[in-house]
């Protein structure tokens, strides 16, 4: 009787509850709206400020590649340029200038015969442009006054000049002497009369090399081989025709440039790597009150209600009364890599990689709901995740742990490389900025909640972490562009992975292997 | 059933629409519930926003095992509860033993419209209120109740004995003045 009457006693106030309402103020939505914008807002910052790092890395990489390559064009560009300036300057120069060039210079060299010579080697190599080919053509077209007066054709010139004929001692003109020699040079005037006049110099002891820019440079160092060397001794000796036309190439400085060309390269990387997130505890974490805390969850057998928010509790508990080590375990990381050869023996190389590193773990302690279901592992991590903030209750329970970090990598790395035939050897040094996505804390028997700990501000981990990276690697050229590596690393930290106000530290370090396939531009 | 499952879905994808038709659906109901556990409407209204903001952004965590409303109600219910430890950490502790005999005769509540009982259950100290409540009302036991509010279990059945002798006292007031 007691207890029906009891059971209709508690009954009538759950059926009065049942349906009760009441309508909240017009002020609580807006409120809530307004959480909810803030957070929100929060998170897109978390967002946009990853992908500003990604991009900032990635911007940053292609400039540095951008300027070297840049330089590189510009270099060869600025030298067309000032050649083409030149020339057209010799242009109007020998409009104006051509009875002073008849009078003051030619009539002394046209004596020489080396002269000729050194004309001859002023072949302008360094026009490699098409655009500069005509304008140097047309350049030379302009000045047909002096072509026609004071140059003619190298037929003649070698013919007259194998004969001792006075007409030999003239300068070859350029369309002929391009057409014998080599099609796509060009010569260019200015320094074929630089030339001449440079040796003209010479001979009176006036010459000053301080005074020629650049392109007359050098078309002096390429004059300066060709004076005083017999042609006729010069050719092979086991020729049987009679050598008629002997033309010096000069080697020009663009060729020791070329001796080495940057080279860039592409790849993809799978990496099966040994992550540990080496925790911690800090300095003057007290530790009796830990392990009493432990013990008498121990000694319970059961549940504990521990009237301490949960931040509490984790603070007061060490890592080894927690028994919580972790222990790296296979993983694995993806990513794309680029890079350059900067010489023969050094290479600059970046990418980006994402990596999800596994270990296990164990923990003493369960953080346990209202309802069964509502279980959370106790971490050094999770003190303050927001959905066991409303736990207190405690029990022992020795609990075996998956705890998961995933990280976007962004490395910086120079190497060394030695090159054996098709296999090269690489040691590489660098950093890399490792971005915490999350970190996950799962019950291996699939029994406990998984716990996801995201790097806000709540969270005892920063957003990044910086470290240190030696690699040494081979890499085996398959073909002509591509290339397979194995590459043994290992990760340092540079700093921790932990907030300087959490109630741990961790320190990660990684050993990985690295299975790259590149691609050489 | 589908309904919810479409409006859970969009609020999982952050619609703000959505967010606000399920407020709207439930801010009622579980006002009235956070009502049970608080002495005023200001308070109450709080709790409330914080379980709601909550439910948004654990919504991906529900997973249609119970209905919509409940789960809401269990977060509801939960949060209120740390509401409470944050403002009071120990409940005054009364011994089983010294606990006041009840007697067997509990008053009829039928006739009484439950905002006067939830006047009445303002009435009643802190602690009272929410173990009568948890037991009475949401139909927890004891031990669950000592386990949820970090107290023994006979604190958690003398806290009720005395809640409900608070309010026979308070009932028998305001049949009094109700009729007559």
């Amino acid at each position: 009787m007691a207890k029906s009457s009891k059971q209709s006693y508690e009954t009538q106030w759950q059926k009065a509850f049942e349906d009760a309402e009441m309508q909240p103020s017009a002020q609580l939505w807006k409120n809530i709206e307004s959480d909810l914008n803030a957070t929100e807002n929060a998170k897109f910052k978390r967002g946009l400020l990853f992908y500003r790092t990604l991009a900032a890395a990635a911007v940053a990489c292609l400039v540095i590649l951008g300027i070297y390559t840049w330089s590189d064009e510009f270099t060869q560009w600025m030298g067309s340029e000032q050649e083409m300036a030149v020339s057209e300057q010799q242009n109007a120069t020998s409009n104006n200038n051509t009875s002073e060039v008849e009078t003051e210079e030619l009539p002394e060299n046209t004596n020489d015969p080396e002269s000729i010579d050194s004309s001859s080697k002023s072949i302008d190599t360094t026009a490699p442009l098409a655009e500069n080919a005509e304008k140097s053509t047309a350049n030379t077209s302009e000045s047909a006054p002096i072509a026609d007066n004071e140059l003619h054709s190298p037929t003649e010139e070698n013919t007259a000049a194998s004969k001792g004929t006075a007409e030999g001692d003239r300068i070859p003109k350029q369309e002929a002497f391009t057409g014998s020699v080599a099609e796509k040079e060009t010569i260019s005037v200015k320094s074929t009369l630089k030339a001449n006049e440079s040796a003209a110099q010479r001979a009176n002891g006036t010459f000053d090399e301080k005074e020629l820019d650049e392109p007359e440079r050098q078309s002096l160092i390429a004059a300066i081989p060709a004076q005083g060397i017999d042609h006729r001794g010069m050719a092979d000796r086991n020729l049987n025709e009679p050598v008629d036309e002997i033309y010096p190439i000069p080697i020009m400085p663009k060729d020791k440039k070329n001796a080495f060309q940057p080279v860039f390269f592409a790849g993809l990387n799978l990496s099966t790597d040994y992550f540990n997130p080496n925790y911690d505890a800090q300095s003057g974490m007290a530790v009796a009150p830990n392990s009493l805390l432990v013990d008498d969850l121990r000694n319970a057998g059961n549940y504990v209600s521990y009237n301490k928010a949960p931040e509490s509790v984790t603070d007061d508990i060490n890592t080894g009364s927690l028994g919580e080590e972790n222990t790296a375990q296979l993983s694995f990381s993806y990513g794309v890599n680029f890079g350059m050869a900067l010489s023969e023996h050094w290479i600059i190389e970046s990418g980006l990689t994402y990596s999800k590193y596994n270990t296990s773990t164990q923990t003493s302690a369960t953080f346990q709901g209202i309802a069964a279901d509502e279980a959370y592992p106790v971490s050094l991590a999770n003190n303050n995740v927001e959905s066991i903030q409303q736990f207190s209750s405690v029990r022992y329970e020795q609990t075996q742990l998956t705890n998961t970090f995933d990280f976007v990598a962004v490395p910086m790395k120079i190497g060394y490389n030695l090159s054996f035939d098709r296999i090269s050897v690489v040691f590489s040094t660098g950093v890399a900025a490792n971005f915490l996505l999350q970190n996950n804390i799962s019950d291996d028997a699939g029994r406990l909640n998984e716990i996801t700990i995201r790097p806000d501000e709540s969270s005892p981990f920063r957003k990044v972490y910086y470290s240190g990276i030696l690699s040494g690697g081979v890499h085996y050229h398959l073909m002509k562009r591509y290339s397979f590596s194995i590459t043994p690393s290992y990760n340092f930290p540079l700093s921790s992975l932990t907030k300087s106000e959490s109630n741990f530290m961790s320190l990660p370090y990684l050993f990985g292997i690295d299975f790259g396939i590149r691609y050489q531009f | 059933m589908q309904d919810d499952k479409e409006l859970v879905s969009r609020c999982c994808k952050g619609e703000r629409a959505a967010q606000k038709e399920l407020y709207e659906r439930f801010a009622a109901r579980m006002l009235a519930v956070c009502m049970r556990y608080t002495k005023t409407q200001a308070d109450a209204e709080d709790i409330l926003q914080e379980a709601f903001i909550k439910v948004f952004n654990h919504m991906d965590k529900f997973r249609h095992e119970s209905s919509l409303g409940f789960w809401i109600k269990r977060i509801v219910i939960n949060t209120a509860l740390n509401y409470h430890r944050k403002q009071v950490y120990l409940y005054p502790h009364v011994d089983v033993d010294e606990r006041h005999d009840l007697g067997n005769e509990d008053v009829a509540i039928e006739n009484y419209h439950f905002k006067d009982l939830l006047n009445l259950l303002q009435g009643l100290p802190k602690g009272c209120q929410v173990v009568f409540n948890l037991y009475a009302i949401e139909g927890y036991k004891h031990k669950e109740i000592a386990k949820m509010l970090d107290i023994s279990e006979g604190t958690s059945k003398s806290q009720y004995a005395r809640a409900k002798l608070l309010l026979k006292d308070m009932i028998s007031e305001l049949g009094e003045v109700k009729h007559g």
